[in-house]
């Protein structure tokens, strides 16, 4: 019988990133789920994964508050990484690279928020969406 | 005329004091408050109608007869008052008013009233050989009505506040009642009652021989005594309207030029609470927006992966590796076992079990990976069409809030502009003017209302009073026995209608002159040039004054411009009169302040060389005028006291 770690853990430095975010308005009504996997999509985009020092005592979020759709996301993050098909049934893996991409997508987003003005960074971000969507899907 | 002096004796303040009047020269007294100046305009009264209309409080607890005077008599000693006004017509005539009473002092009192004698009244006029003949009591009246008649005193002694007052109280029926006093209409006015009474008088003897007529007659009393308080309430209501309608000018004179502050701080808490309700949906709609960019965003940065999977699934069902038709685990949990799945036992190397080998070579996926795929399908297809909306949505949401913003700013531009106008201004201050104009245009209104009801009334009691009358009259005439009373009753009629209508052309063509008068005078004497445009008296006795902008302004002129608008009436009042009787006016400047205050000084300078003037000045209101008055065209006297009971007056 295949099971899902119990957790998604962070590293234990990332905390205080994440609590960074919740300053921007566009973060400030989103739970630890969301923050993850918008951490973990930037962390693919820019093909930055870092492995985890140390963990965050008590991880982060239990992965059953993940809905269908994100699992789909954390899933298909794994299948662009992963040499066989099969390696989907290897969870701890699975998760693991979306941990890795969560570690490097934080650090490259409070990066890229403290970089900007305060308030202007959603600004910013939706243009740079405009950028990706041109260049991945175009007209 | 001109008075040459006035002598007073034991008068008030004045034990023997003589003050001089002089020609083409403005003569001013000046006197502290409370020192006695107002007596003067009393003593003047006194002299020539025995009476003192403008006594002080303070003055109304004292003996007339001077204190000093009192103190310093004997037990039972008889003092007099006395005063005289020389006065010297135009053909050098000299005529000397005089009233004089005497008191008995009784232990340091006037041992009042018994031991005062009744005023005794006398006027001396020089004839032709320079000897006085003397004319006393009832005889010496009628002199003091060629010289300021009784009924029109009050235009040529009176206090300033007069001036001011005048035209901000003034009701038709006042100016009718000027006009009426200063062309001496008592005498058609006497004349006219005696004809009413006498006619009246008829209808009653008529009324005796008959019970129908006494009825009627009784009836008719009735609605006249309805008609004369119907008639008061019309003047209580006019005056009313006068009052509200000039309060109204002032307000709206105030408020000219200034903002609408009640109408601009109500839009301003429109457009403030449109501007809460907008800044809500403006953040609402940032908000969805942030929300799009976010789960769009995060969708999008993932597309690769996204469209990897969507390709890894496709190629699965293509090759039909989903959905597994078997269970790889339990194949595998077979053969590990050797049975079949009915549970009969597979002998090693037997041909079941080379087919279950073969069957399990071609079955790639586990069923659990299976299963993740095709529960990854629906979403991701979701997702990736979700993702291709992003462009779309991103543009709906920036529209949207793009029109907020504009309407937020169009609404903060016209807070600003509002925020602008009232800027500088005292708005609670503007905001009473606004409600005391709202005020009095309902005291307009409710008082206007009322005058039509009134009128109305009016016309009911007038109509019935003609019928009734036509009525008695016709009765009258039918009864032989009243024949004589007949004749005598249309004979008065008649003689009250011509009566009547002579004192109605009189009375108008008098309105039209002292109307024509007033206004030249008053654009003579007014020093502002190009503000006013005209003054007329309509056919109602209403006066106005008309701004060159074409606009009625007699409620918001300023305090010197209705003083001089006063003056100019009553001067010309005084020209239609034929009465060029000097004028004496206490305290003239009380109520003109600043640059009016020089100007209307200047005035009574030019108007000293056509006829005498004397004012009655405080030290104050001197001092602010004094460089306007040289000692060429003015002189000077100042009421001085002496000791606690006692003035002189000496030249300044």
């Amino acid at each position: 019988m295949i099971k899902d770690p119990l957790r998604f853990d962070i590293d234990e430095e990332d905390k205080e990133l994440y609590d960074k975010l919740k300053k921007e308005d566009i973060f400030k009504d989103k739970n630890r789920r969301d923050q993850f996997l918008f951490a973990m999509s930037i962390g693919f985009k820019n093909r930055f994964r870092i492995p985890i020092k140390k963990k965050l005592k008590g991880g982060f979020f239990r992965t059953e508050d993940l809905r269908q759709e994100d699992r789909t996301l954390v899933n298909s993050v794994a299948l662009s990484v992963i040499n066989s098909i099969e390696d989907l049934s290897n969870r701890e893996e699975v998760y693991k690279i979306a941990e890795e991409y969560a570690h490097g997508g934080i650090k490259l987003l409070i990066g890229k928020i403290e970089s900007t003005q305060f308030g202007t960074f959603w600004k910013i971000f939706e243009k740079e969406l405009h950028d990706i969507y041109e260049e991945t899907i175009g007209d | 005329m001109r008075i040459e002096k006035i002598k007073l004796h034991n008068y008030r303040q004045y034990r023997d004091v003589e003050i001089p009047f002089y020609n083409e020269k403005l003569n001013i007294c000046i006197g502290k408050m409370g020192i006695g100046k107002t007596n003067i305009l009393n003593a003047i009264n006194w002299c020539l109608y025995g009476e003192e209309p403008y006594l002080s409080m303070e003055s109304k607890g004292l003996p007339i007869l001077n204190l000093a005077t009192i103190e310093n008599s004997e037990n039972v000693e008889s003092r007099s008052i006395k005063i005289e006004i020389w006065v010297t017509t135009d053909d050098n005539q000299k005529i000397i008013f005089e009233r004089k009473v005497r008191f008995l002092i009784y232990d340091g009192k006037i041992k009042n009233p018994v031991a005062a004698e009744s005023p005794h009244f006398e006027v001396k006029i020089s004839n032709k050989e320079g000897n006085f003949e003397i004319f006393k009591d009832e005889d010496a009246k009628p002199y003091i009505e060629r010289f300021v008649p009784r009924g029109t005193k009050e235009f040529f002694f009176f206090d300033g506040e007069r001036l001011d007052k005048y035209f901000r109280e003034a009701t038709a029926e006042k100016i009718k009642h000027s006009i009426f006093q200063i062309c001496q209409m008592n005498l058609l006015e006497k004349v006219k009652e005696n004809l009413e009474n006498v006619i009246k008088d008829y209808k009653r003897e008529a009324g005796k021989n008959n019970p129908e007529i006494d009825a009627k007659n009784k009836k008719l009393e009735d609605i006249r005594k309805s008609l004369k308080d119907c008639k008061s309430q019309i003047s209580k209501v006019n005056e009313q309207i006068v009052i509200a309608k000039n309060k109204k000018e002032e307000y709206n004179e105030k408020l000219r030029g200034l903002p609408d502050t009640v109408k601009l701080q109500k839009r301003k808490n429109i457009l403030q609470e449109r501007k809460k309700e907008k800044e809500i949906y403006l953040d609402t709609k940032k908000d969805n927006k942030h929300d799009i960019l976010f789960e769009i965003g995060k969708n999008l940065m993932l597309f690769e992966s996204i469209k990897n999977s969507i390709s890894i699934i496709e190629e699965k069902e293509r090759k039909k590796e989903i959905p597994p038709t078997i269970d790889r685990n339990l194949l595998k949990h077979l053969l590990e076992n050797n049975k079949c799945i009915c549970g009969r036992q597979i002998e090693v190397g037997s041909q079941e079990e080379e087919k279950l080998n073969e069957l399990l070579k071609g079955i790639k996926l586990s069923s659990f990976i299976s299963r993740e795929l095709l529960h990854m399908k629906n979403p991701l297809i979701s997702i990736h069409d979700e993702i291709k909306q992003f462009k779309i949505k991103t543009k709906e949401i920036t529209e949207e809030i793009s029109r907020y913003q504009k309407e937020l700013d169009d609404i903060n531009t016209e807070i600003s502009q509002i925020d602008n106008e009232l800027g500088g201004f005292d708005i609670e201050k503007i905001r009473m003017w606004h409600q005391a104009y709202q005020d009095f245009e309902k005291i307009y209104s409710e008082n206007h209302a009322k005058l039509i009801i009134f009128n109305g009334e009016k016309e009911g009691y007038l109509n019935d009073i003609e019928n009734l009358e036509n009525e008695i009259d016709n009765d009258i005439k039918k009864k032989k026995i009243l024949e004589q009373i007949r004749c005598y009753h249309d004979f008065s009629k008649k003689a009250y209608n011509v009566l009547k209508n002579t004192k109605d052309t009189i009375m108008d063509e008098i309105r039209k002159e002292v109307a024509i008068e007033t206004k030249r005078i008053f654009f003579d004497l007014m020093w502002k040039e190009k503000t006013f445009e005209d003054v007329t008296i309509n056919e109602d006795y209403n006066i106005s004054v008309t701004h060159v902008m074409g606009y009625e302004c007699l409620g918001s002129i300023s305090g010197g411009e209705r003083e001089i608008l006063a003056l100019s009436f009553t001067l010309a009042l005084h020209k239609i009169s034929g009465f060029d009787s000097p004028i004496i006016i206490d305290r003239p400047l009380t109520m003109v302040s600043g640059e009016s205050r020089e100007y209307v000084a200047k005035i009574f300078l030019e108007l000293a060389l056509e006829r005498q003037i004397m004012l009655l000045l405080t030290p104050d209101e001197f001092k602010d005028v004094r460089k306007f008055w040289s000692n060429d065209f003015c002189n000077f006297k100042e009421i001085r006291l002496v000791g606690e009971r006692e003035v002189k007056l000496e030249a300044l």
